[in-house]
């Protein structure tokens, strides 16, 4: 790295010797191409070779470096050191359990992106169909939430989740909307079940701080925000369908 | 063999929401709110009791009530047409159509209300 | 899975958010500031009328299901929720000022 010097603050904490985590401050040197990953590394190497984060491809695809930096939930990767040098915090990504340093437990966010059953849905096209071909209209639907990495930023920034750790949230949300809004797919009932629960889509407030940090501009608020619409829509479909079931129902008792 | 995770869970307490501008923005949004049911329940007072209604008018309290009320309620058509185009999938340009509208349709409801105020 | 009757509320608030949006500005200048400040009330002639009046119960109903819906939600995300029916009594207010307002706009009417 180079020549100059700061000071990171980083959380840290041992499941099997501290009741709670605690900051520590690292000296680091650094440059102007220093990122927050590479800062971690060196500590790792150089200061605490106990210090435990999670990273892979150091290049803003895969989703795994999420840390609170100073309050703001970010990539390492994608922060750049030469801007913090009034000072660095780096907390584990807020509201979900810790497991150790900076690695948090993400189980409940895998289960919600399950629950929105991410994949194509009762289309029975078989290979001799040929591809499934989509106008550019229809790509530009669902487009802008399928570039989501799975990072868990969003709900790091949501304090709906903070507040009700059952929320389903704005990634998995997101993600789900983006196969409802698919033209290939006829899933869309099975995941709004999910999402039209009281965990579902309407625990959010559109705080919207969940689209102001996602590094892929997926803007998940704006994904709530619709599948509420697209909620409210199946509810008094539901409702009608229900009164034309009764009708249905008393016919055939009558007769 | 039993587990060794311990995983420590960080409690959010009533307030989470003053630790960062853009959660301390999002309250101030919610809050317009109780100017808006102060303002229903007084319009509703001007139905049901106007003599009482018009004694508060100059109140001055109530003129306070009533000038925050009109900042919260500005701040709401502010915040609300920011908040409409997430609600909608539709292309960029179109959305901007939508906003433009409903400002030209505010402002043309207020010049008919204070026409209707004057004249 | 228990689908939520959230949706009745939202649209209600989503009503409310948008009506208020375009008209409380502009009623609350011309209602309640501008007789304090000298203006003279001469919207009763319109509010006499019952166009008038349909508005002013749709503003008043609307503008309370909004407001209230957003305080039920505060009352969460303050972590103020005292008990279970503090939902249901909140709302049953807004439901309250809706039955007044449209008998204070049209059983009192004349």
């Amino acid at each position: 790295m180079a020549d100059r010097t700061m000071t990171v603050t980083v959380s840290r904490y041992d499941p099997e010797r501290d009741s709670a985590p605690y900051l520590q401050p690292y000296q680091v040197p650094w440059s102007e191409k220093t990122v927050l990953l590479d800062t971690l590394q060196y500590i790792k190497d150089n200061l605490a070779t106990d210090l435990s984060f999670r990273s892979s491809c150091r290049m803003t695809i895969c989703g795994s470096c999420g840390v609170m930096v100073n309050g703001e939930p970010r990539l390492a990767c994608k922060t750049i050191m030469g801007n913090y040098q009034q000072g660095m915090v780096v907390e584990p990504l807020a509201f979900f359990p810790v497991e150790r340093d900076l690695v948090v437990d993400l189980s409940h966010f895998m289960e919600c992106i399950e629950a929105m059953k991410p994949f194509i849905i009762g289309n029975n096209r078989v290979p001799s169909d040929g591809p499934n071909r989509q106008t550019p209209e229809q790509i530009a639907k669902y487009h802008k939430f399928a570039m989501c990495i799975n990072c868990g930023l969003c709900y790091a920034a949501c304090p709906q989740f903070g507040l009700n750790p059952a929320f389903l949230g704005p990634g998995a949300t997101a993600l789900g909307h983006r196969y409802n809004l698919d033209s290939r797919d006829c899933g869309s009932t099975q995941r709004l079940a999910t999402m039209n629960t009281q965990d579902g889509v309407w625990a959010c407030t559109f705080v919207g701080y969940c689209s102001e940090v996602c590094p892929k501009h997926v803007d998940p608020a704006a994904a709530v925000q619709q599948c509420k619409a697209a909620g409210a829509l199946d509810f008094v479909a539901s409702v009608l369908h229900c009164q034309k079931k009764c009708k249905e129902g008393s016919h055939g008792h009558a007769s | 063999m039993a587990t060794r995770r311990k995983p420590y869970i960080r409690e959010v307490d009533g307030c989470w929401w003053l630790r960062r501008p853009f959660y301390r923005f999002y309250m101030l949004r919610e809050s317009t709110s109780l100017f808006a049911v102060w303002v229903s329940l007084y319009l509703l007072l001007g139905l049901l009791c106007p003599s009482t209604f018009l004694k508060l008018l100059n109140n001055p309290i109530v003129v306070l009530l009533n000038l925050v009320a009109l900042a919260a309620a500005v701040l709401h058509t502010w915040t609300w047409f920011g908040l409409v185009p997430k609600a909608l999938n539709l292309p960029e340009a179109c959305l901007g159509k939508i906003v433009k509208g409903l400002w030209w349709t505010t402002a043309a409801v207020s010049v008919i209300f204070l026409l209707l105020a004057i004249f | 899975m228990k689908r939520t009757n959230e949706p009745v509320f939202w649209g209600l608030f989503g009503a409310g958010g948008m009506f208020t949006a375009i008209c409380a500005p502009a009623l609350i200048l011309v209602l309640l500031l501008l007789p304090t400040f000298g203006g003279t009330a001469a919207l009763g002639a319109f509010f006499g009328t019952t166009w008038g009046r349909l508005f002013l119960w749709l503003f008043i109903s609307l503008s309370a299901w909004c407001g209230l819906h957003r305080i039920v939600h505060c009352l969460h995300d303050l972590k103020l929720e005292c008990c279970k029916g503090a939902h249901t009594l909140i709302y049953l207010i807004a439901l309250l000022v809706t039955v007044l307002a449209l008998y204070g706009a049209f059983a009192t009417c004349g």
